[in-house]
């Protein structure tokens, strides 16, 4: 009973934080878009791009007023039915918690005065430039303080345990851990990534429905294009990030990495395995592709580097297998995005036309928002990968959570409200993008 | 000990202040006949910080007691915080997507909303008191070197700002 009690209160703090992440990543990343629009729009003099970073920043206001709401709920679900993190380790990572505050003020004071203040005269544009500027430092820090808590939960550090008690905390070194800066940068180029090729997307669809004659001019046309090119920066930068996050994986987390490249057995000359299915003994059954040394080379640069496997722990304390199969889903999404992005590109640099076509326009407008759905596999990963454990190491998932009320019973009216938020928001998110003043 | 319950106090108390007066404002729109947007502005979403502030401060500051607090707060809390969330859907419905005319049943419900998470606040402000009284829980105090001038930090960074948003306002 208490087995299913754990799953049903994951299963709804998975669903909080999925809605939650999908809010925030446009949160991140549209006041970044809006400055750079408007930038662009000064020194070009051009009021058709202002309009534009206009209209985003309407955008961004109607996510914020969500994302304040979801993100009350995961702080309560947070602390309420999952006690027992805090508990362990309050003391410890409380910090960034408190900075989150501060910098989720510094975004939202900001963001009204970005808002309030477009139409005033005596605001330069530099200076409301400024503004825009402040609610990406807030929004940015809030961001680095929770992903640090997360950080620590995949590899505590700062404490000693003396005789069953916690003794020699210190709070600095718990949030500036190497891990919570690797962290922080590969899910920060994520959001960006996939807001960004969202964009892409959107304005593609605009795109198609003008003349293809007309397309080259077009300003859908120089959105999609400054849009991907962005991509193509960020996704160069994500697979460094990513690569340095499989050397921390293999060095701090080493099951997990084991689980996620189904690396049944421990040893030198690690290969890279794609496809396969871990089955409930944890063996690798079905068709896949074996790439040799690939996996050892990715994690200490030589085919000889040891990479710990499946073997070293019990089933018992291994994370669910199926955290591969997402992993093969999540970097062939990763592999289809990145070719749209520099076939986009190579047609750009050619100057070809193709780009223009309704053809690669609608494999665009498909696949560009692939990236929603990698940013919230990421995360399952990330989460998944560290089970059975809440704080690796140090508390597991069941022993975490409230002991005194029935979650199960509460909780679930959580999703069906995020159900009608999310299309409210999509409603009314449409009604500001349709109406041509956008009031 | 007391010293986190002060630290949930001062912003919890501001908010519920606030938030009053947002009732009152609700109440008048629902009480109006036609369906004008006299309400809410983006700047009284800002107020929603303090509560979320509030929270982040109580669960940090008693973290050592967080399975006895939150088994006394448990369902006044979970009550409010989806209180929270109709009240910001039926926020973003009235607000952002109807055009010009929509059922009065709705501005009664939104003002409903106001009404019940401010009572089921109190009740949880209520609870937290009487908990931290009885139940002498141990605050980590260890976070006040940096919370007291992060907190001056934030405060001098956004005054300025927030006097000039509600002055400018229209």
């Amino acid at each position: 009973m208490h087995g299913n009690i754990v799953n049903a209160s994951r299963v709804l703090m998975g669903d909080s934080l999925g809605f939650h992440i999908l809010i925030l990543m446009f949160g991140l990343t549209l006041p970044i878009l809006c400055i750079w629009f408007e930038y662009l729009a000064k020194k070009r003099n051009d009021e058709k791009l202002l309009n534009l970073a206009k209209l985003w920043s309407k955008v961004m206001t109607i996510l914020v007023i969500a994302g304040v709401m979801s993100g009350t709920v995961v702080a309560l679900q947070f602390s309420l039915v999952w006690p027992g993190i805090l508990k362990f380790g309050g003391q410890i990572i409380g910090l960034p918690f408190l900075f989150e505050s501060y910098a989720f003020i510094i975004e939202a004071v900001f963001l009204a005065l970005y808002m309030y203040t477009w139409n005033k005269e005596k605001i330069s544009r530099n200076l409301h430039m400024f503004f825009g500027s402040m609610v990406v430092l807030g929004g940015t820090l809030s961001a680095f303080s929770i992903t640090t808590v997360n950080a620590w939960m995949n590899l505590p550090k700062g404490f000693d345990i003396v005789g069953g008690k916690l003794e020699n905390i210190q709070v600095w070194k718990a949030m500036f851990s190497d891990t919570a800066i690797i962290e922080f940068a590969h899910s920060m180029l994520g959001y960006y990534l996939a807001v960004i090729m969202v964009m892409a997307s959107i304005y593609a669809i605009k795109l198609r429905k003008e003349r293809v004659m007309d397309r080259q001019r077009s300003v859908n046309f120089f959105v999609v294009k400054k849009m991907i090119l962005l991509s193509g920066i960020v996704i160069l930068l994500s697979i460094i990030t990513g690569s340095i996050s499989a050397k921390y994986l293999a060095n701090n987390e080493p099951i997990k990495l084991a689980q996620i490249e189904a690396v049944t057995k421990s040893g030198a000359h690690s290969s890279y395995v794609f496809g396969g299915i871990l089955d409930s003994n944890g063996k690798l059954v079905g068709p896949r592709i074996v790439i040799p040394n690939a996996l050892s080379l990715l994690v200490g640069e030589s085919p000889n580097t040891f990479v710990k496997g499946l073997d070293v722990v019990p089933l018992s304390n291994r994370p669910p297998s199926y955290i591969h199969s997402l992993f093969d889903i999540k970097m062939t999404m990763v592999g289809i995005l990145s070719l749209v992005i520099f076939v986009f590109i190579y047609g750009v640099y050619k100057k070809s036309k193709f780009i223009l076509k309704d053809n690669y326009l609608k494999i665009l407008i498909l696949f560009g928002f692939f990236g929603l759905v990698i940013v919230e596999l990421g995360w399952m990963l990330t989460e998944i990968g560290r089970q059975p454990w809440a704080i690796n190491g140090y508390l597991k998932t069941q022993d975490a959570i409230t002991k005194t009320n029935n979650i199960t019973s509460y909780g679930y009216i959580f999703p069906f409200f995020f159900v009608i938020l999310f299309v409210v928001t999509y409603l009314a998110v449409r009604r500001v993008t349709r109406d041509p003043k956008g009031n | 000990m007391y010293s986190g319950l002060v630290l949930f106090l001062i912003p919890v108390s501001i908010y519920v202040l606030l938030f009053i007066y947002e009732t009152y404002l609700s109440f008048k729109k629902a009480l109006r006949k036609d369906h004008k947007r006299n309400y809410v502005e983006a700047t009284w979403e800002m107020t929603h910080t303090l509560l979320i502030i509030s929270l982040i401060l109580l669960f940090v500051f008693y973290s050592r007691s967080l399975n006895e607090l939150s088994s006394a707060i448990f369902a006044p809390i979970f009550i409010a915080g989806t209180l929270l969330l109709i009240r910001g859907i039926l926020y973003t419905y009235i607000f952002y997507v109807v055009k010009k005319t929509y059922s009065k049943y709705l501005d009664w419900l939104f003002f409903f909303t106001h009404l019940f998470i401010l009572i089921f606040l109190s009740i949880v402000t209520f609870k937290v008191i009487q908990f931290v009284i009885n139940s002498h829980p141990i605050a980590n105090t260890n976070f006040l070197p940096y919370f007291i001038p992060g907190e001056i930090l934030t405060l001098a960074l956004i005054l300025g700002p927030m006097y000039f948003i509600y002055r400018i306002k229209e």
